[in-house]
Protein backbone atom coordinates (compact mmCIF):
# COMPACT_ATOMS: atom_id res chain seq x y z
CA UNK A 1 0.00 0.00 0.00
CA UNK A 2 1.53 3.36 -1.03
CA UNK A 3 0.47 6.66 -0.80
CA UNK A 4 -0.05 9.47 -4.05
CA UNK A 5 0.00 12.90 -2.86
CA UNK A 6 -1.76 15.17 -5.33
CA UNK A 7 -1.45 19.27 -6.21
CA UNK A 8 -4.56 21.14 -6.32
CA UNK A 9 -4.25 20.69 -9.80
CA UNK A 10 -4.32 17.14 -10.08
CA UNK A 11 -0.70 16.90 -10.78
CA UNK A 12 1.10 13.85 -8.75
CA UNK A 13 3.01 15.98 -6.49
CA UNK A 14 4.91 12.62 -4.73
CA UNK A 15 4.23 8.90 -3.76
CA UNK A 16 5.48 7.41 -0.34
CA UNK A 17 6.20 4.35 0.47
CA UNK A 18 4.44 4.55 3.88
CA UNK A 19 0.59 5.29 3.74
CA UNK A 20 1.46 8.12 5.53
CA UNK A 21 -1.58 11.01 5.19
CA UNK A 22 1.64 13.61 4.25
CA UNK A 23 -0.16 16.15 2.65
CA UNK A 24 -0.53 19.38 2.92
CA UNK A 25 -4.38 20.44 3.59
CA UNK A 26 -3.04 23.73 3.15
CA UNK A 27 -2.06 23.84 -0.13
CA UNK A 28 -5.28 22.22 -1.20
CA UNK A 29 -3.49 18.56 -1.83
CA UNK A 30 -5.16 15.40 -1.59
CA UNK A 31 -4.05 12.35 -1.04
CA UNK A 32 -4.36 8.29 -2.17
CA UNK A 33 -3.68 5.02 -1.35
CA UNK A 34 -3.02 2.80 -3.47
CA UNK A 35 -2.80 -1.16 -3.22
CA UNK A 36 0.63 -1.74 -5.37
CA UNK A 37 4.10 -1.80 -4.46
CA UNK A 38 6.18 1.12 -3.93
CA UNK A 39 8.79 0.36 -6.75
CA UNK A 40 6.47 -0.95 -9.44
CA UNK A 41 4.89 2.19 -9.29
CA UNK A 42 8.63 3.74 -9.10
CA UNK A 43 9.34 2.08 -12.47
CA UNK A 44 6.43 3.46 -14.28
CA UNK A 45 8.21 5.76 -15.81
CA UNK A 46 12.07 6.17 -15.41
CA UNK A 47 14.48 8.44 -17.19
CA UNK A 48 18.66 7.65 -17.41
CA UNK A 49 21.06 8.76 -18.99
CA UNK A 50 24.02 6.10 -19.17
CA UNK A 51 22.43 3.70 -16.62
CA UNK A 52 22.47 6.47 -14.27
CA UNK A 53 18.82 8.08 -12.86
CA UNK A 54 17.44 10.37 -9.62
CA UNK A 55 20.95 12.30 -10.19
CA UNK A 56 22.26 15.23 -11.89
CA UNK A 57 24.90 14.08 -14.77
CA UNK A 58 27.55 16.63 -15.54
CA UNK A 59 29.01 16.41 -19.09
CA UNK A 60 31.48 18.51 -21.00
CA UNK A 61 30.17 20.67 -24.28
CA UNK A 62 31.32 18.71 -27.45
CA UNK A 63 31.91 15.36 -25.72
CA UNK A 64 29.71 13.98 -27.98
CA UNK A 65 26.10 12.87 -27.64
CA UNK A 66 23.83 11.53 -25.36
CA UNK A 67 21.89 8.67 -25.28
CA UNK A 68 19.17 8.90 -22.77
CA UNK A 69 16.87 5.69 -21.95
CA UNK A 70 13.25 5.59 -21.14
CA UNK A 71 11.68 3.04 -19.74
CA UNK A 72 7.65 3.09 -19.48
CA UNK A 73 5.93 -0.56 -19.22
CA UNK A 74 2.99 -1.03 -21.03
CA UNK A 75 2.62 2.04 -23.45
CA UNK A 76 3.24 2.56 -27.34
CA UNK A 77 3.82 6.18 -26.77
CA UNK A 78 4.74 8.59 -23.89
CA UNK A 79 4.86 12.24 -23.65
CA UNK A 80 8.44 13.44 -22.30
CA UNK A 81 9.22 17.52 -20.97
CA UNK A 82 12.24 18.70 -22.43
CA UNK A 83 13.33 21.93 -20.78
CA UNK A 84 9.50 22.53 -21.72
CA UNK A 85 9.06 21.28 -25.03
CA UNK A 86 7.03 18.47 -25.11
CA UNK A 87 8.13 15.37 -27.15
CA UNK A 88 6.28 12.00 -28.55
CA UNK A 89 8.36 9.30 -28.01
CA UNK A 90 7.42 5.79 -29.78
CA UNK A 91 7.44 3.11 -26.78
CA UNK A 92 9.27 -0.32 -27.88
CA UNK A 93 9.02 -3.10 -25.23
CA UNK A 94 8.33 -0.75 -22.53
CA UNK A 95 11.44 1.10 -23.40
CA UNK A 96 12.33 4.37 -25.61
CA UNK A 97 15.40 6.35 -26.79
CA UNK A 98 16.00 10.22 -27.20
CA UNK A 99 19.51 11.48 -28.38
CA UNK A 100 20.99 14.96 -26.92
CA UNK A 101 23.32 16.84 -28.46
CA UNK A 102 26.45 18.70 -26.14
CA UNK A 103 27.03 21.15 -28.80
CA UNK A 104 25.61 23.61 -26.39
CA UNK A 105 26.56 24.44 -22.72
CA UNK A 106 23.42 24.45 -20.80
CA UNK A 107 20.78 22.33 -18.60
CA UNK A 108 18.88 19.83 -20.06
CA UNK A 109 15.71 19.14 -17.43
CA UNK A 110 13.67 15.97 -18.66
CA UNK A 111 10.34 15.11 -17.03
CA UNK A 112 7.11 13.26 -18.11
CA UNK A 113 4.57 15.95 -19.59
CA UNK A 114 1.54 14.26 -17.68
CA UNK A 115 1.81 15.50 -14.32
CA UNK A 116 -1.95 13.61 -13.80
CA UNK A 117 -0.41 10.54 -14.95
CA UNK A 118 3.33 10.03 -14.07
CA UNK A 119 4.85 12.03 -10.95
CA UNK A 120 8.00 13.84 -12.29
CA UNK A 121 9.77 13.55 -9.12
CA UNK A 122 12.26 10.02 -7.92
CA UNK A 123 13.53 8.54 -10.97
CA UNK A 124 11.71 10.33 -13.77
CA UNK A 125 13.16 13.94 -13.50
CA UNK A 126 16.74 13.68 -14.70
CA UNK A 127 18.95 16.70 -15.04
CA UNK A 128 22.01 16.95 -17.47
CA UNK A 129 24.42 19.80 -17.02
CA UNK A 130 26.48 20.54 -20.05
CA UNK A 131 29.34 22.74 -18.89
CA UNK A 132 31.31 25.10 -21.17
CA UNK A 133 34.68 24.32 -22.48
CA UNK A 134 37.79 25.87 -21.17
CA UNK B 1 27.96 -4.67 53.05
CA UNK B 2 28.55 -7.95 53.65
CA UNK B 3 26.45 -10.35 51.16
CA UNK B 4 25.41 -13.03 51.78
CA UNK B 5 24.68 -12.87 55.21
CA UNK B 6 23.31 -16.34 54.89
CA UNK B 7 25.41 -19.19 55.85
CA UNK B 8 26.02 -22.88 54.61
CA UNK B 9 24.62 -25.35 57.59
CA UNK B 10 25.91 -29.11 57.88
CA UNK B 11 24.09 -31.57 58.23
CA UNK B 12 22.75 -32.29 61.61
CA UNK B 13 23.59 -28.94 62.55
CA UNK B 14 20.63 -27.20 64.23
CA UNK B 15 19.38 -24.08 62.42
CA UNK B 16 18.04 -21.28 64.15
CA UNK B 17 15.84 -18.37 62.95
CA UNK B 18 18.81 -16.51 62.52
CA UNK B 19 19.48 -18.76 59.07
CA UNK B 20 16.03 -18.70 58.05
CA UNK B 21 16.19 -14.78 58.61
CA UNK B 22 19.09 -14.16 57.19
CA UNK B 23 18.64 -16.59 53.78
CA UNK B 24 15.30 -14.70 53.43
CA UNK B 25 16.92 -11.11 53.67
CA UNK B 26 19.50 -12.20 50.78
CA UNK B 27 16.60 -13.50 48.72
CA UNK B 28 14.61 -10.62 49.29
CA UNK B 29 16.95 -7.48 49.66
CA UNK B 30 19.96 -8.97 48.26
CA UNK B 31 21.36 -9.02 52.03
CA UNK B 32 20.06 -5.28 52.74
CA UNK B 33 17.06 -4.91 55.10
CA UNK B 34 13.39 -3.45 54.35
CA UNK B 35 13.97 -0.17 55.42
CA UNK B 36 17.06 0.61 52.92
CA UNK B 37 15.55 -1.33 49.57
CA UNK B 38 12.52 -2.82 47.89
CA UNK B 39 12.25 -6.52 47.83
CA UNK B 40 13.59 -7.94 45.07
CA UNK B 41 10.42 -8.66 43.03
CA UNK B 42 9.10 -5.54 43.58
CA UNK B 43 12.13 -3.76 41.86
CA UNK B 44 11.93 -6.58 39.07
CA UNK B 45 8.39 -5.02 38.38
CA UNK B 46 10.06 -2.13 36.77
CA UNK B 47 12.11 -4.78 34.28
CA UNK B 48 11.97 -5.02 30.73
CA UNK B 49 14.35 -5.00 28.10
CA UNK B 50 15.28 -5.68 24.40
CA UNK B 51 11.98 -4.81 23.37
CA UNK B 52 11.80 -2.74 20.18
CA UNK B 53 8.38 -2.08 18.27
CA UNK B 54 8.69 -1.94 14.73
CA UNK B 55 6.26 -1.01 12.37
CA UNK B 56 4.67 -3.52 10.10
CA UNK B 57 2.28 -3.30 6.73
CA UNK B 58 -0.22 -2.59 7.31
CA UNK B 59 -0.53 -0.27 10.37
CA UNK B 60 0.26 -3.11 12.59
CA UNK B 61 3.02 -3.36 14.83
CA UNK B 62 5.78 -6.17 15.56
CA UNK B 63 8.82 -6.76 18.33
CA UNK B 64 11.68 -8.57 16.77
CA UNK B 65 13.51 -10.86 18.37
CA UNK B 66 17.60 -10.92 18.49
CA UNK B 67 18.66 -14.40 19.49
CA UNK B 68 21.58 -13.17 21.87
CA UNK B 69 19.32 -10.06 23.61
CA UNK B 70 15.64 -12.00 23.88
CA UNK B 71 13.09 -9.45 24.59
CA UNK B 72 12.01 -10.05 28.24
CA UNK B 73 9.61 -8.28 30.58
CA UNK B 74 8.43 -8.70 34.28
CA UNK B 75 4.41 -8.28 34.69
CA UNK B 76 2.66 -9.04 37.54
CA UNK B 77 5.89 -10.96 39.25
CA UNK B 78 6.25 -13.02 36.33
CA UNK B 79 9.01 -13.17 34.43
CA UNK B 80 8.82 -13.20 30.77
CA UNK B 81 10.65 -13.88 27.97
CA UNK B 82 9.94 -14.29 24.02
CA UNK B 83 11.79 -16.26 21.70
CA UNK B 84 10.26 -15.64 18.20
CA UNK B 85 8.45 -12.26 17.18
CA UNK B 86 5.30 -10.74 18.37
CA UNK B 87 3.10 -9.08 15.95
CA UNK B 88 0.10 -6.81 17.10
CA UNK B 89 -3.34 -8.43 15.05
CA UNK B 90 -4.66 -6.49 11.73
CA UNK B 91 -7.24 -3.84 12.59
CA UNK B 92 -6.21 -2.71 16.10
CA UNK B 93 -6.62 1.16 15.37
CA UNK B 94 -9.49 2.95 14.97
CA UNK B 95 -11.39 5.95 15.39
CA UNK B 96 -9.88 9.57 15.64
CA UNK B 97 -6.09 10.90 15.37
CA UNK B 98 -4.82 9.88 18.84
CA UNK B 99 -1.98 8.17 20.60
CA UNK B 100 -2.13 4.69 21.48
CA UNK B 101 -0.15 2.90 24.02
CA UNK B 102 1.33 -0.92 23.08
CA UNK B 103 1.17 -3.14 25.85
CA UNK B 104 3.34 -6.18 26.49
CA UNK B 105 0.45 -8.56 27.68
CA UNK B 106 0.61 -11.79 29.66
CA UNK B 107 -1.75 -14.62 30.32
CA UNK B 108 -1.82 -17.41 32.79
CA UNK B 109 -0.15 -20.42 31.81
CA UNK B 110 2.65 -18.89 29.01
CA UNK B 111 6.11 -17.48 29.91
CA UNK B 112 5.57 -15.56 26.86
CA UNK B 113 3.81 -12.08 26.06
CA UNK B 114 1.85 -11.03 23.01
CA UNK B 115 1.04 -7.17 22.18
CA UNK B 116 -2.57 -5.04 22.46
CA UNK B 117 -2.78 -1.26 21.90
CA UNK B 118 -4.87 0.94 23.85
CA UNK B 119 -5.50 4.78 23.99
CA UNK B 120 -4.61 4.65 28.00
CA UNK B 121 -1.49 3.17 29.30
CA UNK B 122 -2.96 0.29 31.28
CA UNK B 123 -0.24 -0.85 33.97
CA UNK B 124 -1.96 -4.10 35.50
CA UNK B 125 -1.04 -7.70 36.86
CA UNK B 126 -1.02 -9.19 32.99
CA UNK B 127 -0.20 -5.87 31.04
CA UNK B 128 2.42 -3.46 30.77
CA UNK B 129 2.80 -0.27 28.41
CA UNK B 130 6.08 -0.86 26.37
CA UNK B 131 5.84 2.01 23.85
CA UNK B 132 3.27 4.51 21.92
CA UNK B 133 2.44 5.15 18.68
CA UNK B 134 0.43 7.93 16.71
CA UNK B 135 -2.52 7.04 14.76
CA UNK B 136 -3.65 9.97 12.75
CA UNK B 137 -7.06 8.41 12.26
CA UNK B 138 -5.80 6.24 9.20
CA UNK B 139 -2.84 5.36 9.39
CA UNK B 140 0.50 5.22 11.89
CA UNK B 141 2.86 7.72 11.76
CA UNK B 142 5.43 7.55 14.99
CA UNK B 143 6.48 4.62 17.19
CA UNK B 144 8.35 4.86 20.60
CA UNK B 145 9.60 2.14 22.21
CA UNK B 146 9.97 2.58 25.86
CA UNK B 147 12.62 -0.28 26.37
CA UNK B 148 15.05 -0.53 23.47
CA UNK B 149 17.80 -2.30 23.13
CA UNK B 150 20.32 -0.04 24.69
CA UNK B 151 23.56 -0.53 22.69
CA UNK B 152 23.76 1.70 19.59
CA UNK B 153 21.12 3.78 18.17
CA UNK B 154 17.87 2.78 19.04
CA UNK B 155 15.13 2.43 16.36
CA UNK B 156 13.64 5.75 14.87
CA UNK B 157 10.40 7.20 16.34
CA UNK B 158 9.51 8.23 13.03
CA UNK B 159 9.78 6.31 9.40
CA UNK B 160 8.68 8.64 6.57
CA UNK B 161 9.79 5.22 4.27
CA UNK B 162 11.05 6.49 0.99
CA UNK B 163 9.26 8.69 -1.16
CA UNK B 164 10.08 10.40 -4.10
CA UNK B 165 10.71 14.29 -4.64
CA UNK B 166 11.76 17.06 -6.83
CA UNK B 167 13.23 20.38 -6.77
CA UNK B 168 11.31 23.69 -5.34
CA UNK B 169 8.83 21.32 -3.57
CA UNK B 170 7.33 21.84 0.00
CA UNK B 171 6.48 18.31 1.65
CA UNK B 172 4.66 17.54 4.82
CA UNK B 173 5.21 14.76 6.94
CA UNK B 174 3.09 14.04 10.04
CA UNK B 175 5.17 12.61 12.64
CA UNK B 176 2.80 13.02 15.69
CA UNK B 177 5.65 12.92 18.29
CA UNK B 178 4.03 15.12 20.54
CA UNK B 179 7.15 17.34 20.52
CA UNK B 180 10.43 18.63 18.40
CA UNK B 181 12.38 15.46 17.69
CA UNK B 182 15.42 15.80 19.62
CA UNK B 183 17.15 14.36 16.48
CA UNK B 184 16.54 13.50 12.38
CA UNK B 185 18.39 12.16 9.79
CA UNK B 186 17.48 13.12 6.27
CA UNK B 187 18.76 10.23 3.50
CA UNK B 188 18.89 10.53 -0.19
CA UNK B 189 19.03 7.72 -2.80
CA UNK B 190 18.50 7.44 -6.51
CA UNK B 191 16.65 4.23 -6.17
CA UNK B 192 13.55 3.67 -5.54
CA UNK B 193 14.50 0.85 -3.03
CA UNK B 194 17.10 2.74 -1.69
CA UNK B 195 19.76 0.09 -2.83
CA UNK B 196 21.76 2.58 -3.94
CA UNK B 197 24.20 5.21 -1.74
CA UNK B 198 22.22 7.22 1.06
CA UNK B 199 23.60 10.19 0.94
CA UNK B 200 22.62 12.67 3.95
CA UNK B 201 21.14 15.85 3.13
CA UNK B 202 21.87 18.87 4.62
CA UNK B 203 21.54 21.52 1.61
CA UNK B 204 19.99 21.98 -1.23
CA UNK B 205 20.33 24.37 -3.73
CA UNK B 206 18.20 27.70 -4.76
CA UNK B 207 18.50 28.54 -8.91
CA UNK B 208 19.93 31.47 -9.83
CA UNK B 209 21.53 31.88 -6.43
CA UNK B 210 25.26 30.52 -4.67
CA UNK B 211 23.06 29.98 -1.77
CA UNK B 212 22.85 27.10 -0.22
CA UNK B 213 20.22 25.85 2.62
CA UNK B 214 19.15 23.14 4.72
CA UNK B 215 15.73 22.29 4.10
CA UNK B 216 14.59 20.64 7.00
CA UNK B 217 11.86 22.33 9.54
CA UNK B 218 10.16 20.44 12.65
CA UNK B 219 7.13 21.35 14.89
CA UNK B 220 5.56 19.06 17.36
CA UNK B 221 3.14 17.27 15.01
CA UNK B 222 4.61 17.24 11.48
CA UNK B 223 7.97 17.65 9.31
CA UNK B 224 8.63 20.44 6.99
CA UNK B 225 11.01 19.46 3.77
CA UNK B 226 11.26 21.71 1.14
CA UNK B 227 13.81 21.39 -1.26
CA UNK B 228 15.69 24.04 -3.43
CA UNK B 229 14.43 25.08 -6.50
CA UNK B 230 17.69 24.98 -9.04
CA UNK B 231 17.05 21.79 -11.02
CA UNK B 232 20.47 20.57 -10.66
CA UNK B 233 20.85 20.37 -6.55
CA UNK B 234 17.51 21.04 -5.52
CA UNK B 235 17.16 18.05 -3.79
CA UNK B 236 20.88 17.32 -2.70
CA UNK B 237 24.14 19.60 -3.03
CA UNK B 238 26.96 16.84 -2.01
CA UNK B 239 30.37 16.27 -2.64
CA UNK B 240 28.72 12.73 -2.85
CA UNK B 241 25.98 13.60 -5.60
CA UNK B 242 24.30 16.73 -7.11
CA UNK B 243 20.41 15.66 -7.58
CA UNK B 244 17.31 17.41 -8.62
CA UNK B 245 15.10 14.37 -8.45
CA UNK B 246 15.44 10.94 -6.43
CA UNK B 247 14.17 10.13 -3.43
CA UNK B 248 14.06 10.53 0.50
CA UNK B 249 13.93 8.92 3.88
CA UNK B 250 13.29 11.04 6.82
CA UNK B 251 14.28 8.96 10.13
CA UNK B 252 13.36 10.97 13.52
CA UNK B 253 13.96 10.05 16.85
CA UNK B 254 11.91 11.26 20.09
Amino acid sequence: MISIIRANDGAIKTYSERPHSGYNLALDESVEQLDVDFNTYAQRFTLSCGGRSGETLSVAQSSGDLLVELSCPGESTVDVDINGLVDTLAVVNGKAQLTLSTDVPGVFLLQPADRTRYCAAGEAVLCIEVNPNG
Amino acid sequence: MTYPTSSEVSSGQPTYASHYNNLRADTLWCGSNNTDAYPLGEFLECYAANINIQYLATNRLRVPVDAYRPPAIMIGGCMLKISTYKDLPSGSFSGAAATWYIHAVRTAGARGFTLSVNTTPVDTDTSRPIGSCYWDGATITSITSYFPTSNGMPDPSYDSGWFAVTAGTLYTKTHGLGSVPHGYLLLHSTSSTGATENVVVTTVKVASQNYYYSPVGFDSNAAYIETGSDASAGTLCSTRRLSGGGYYRLLAWS
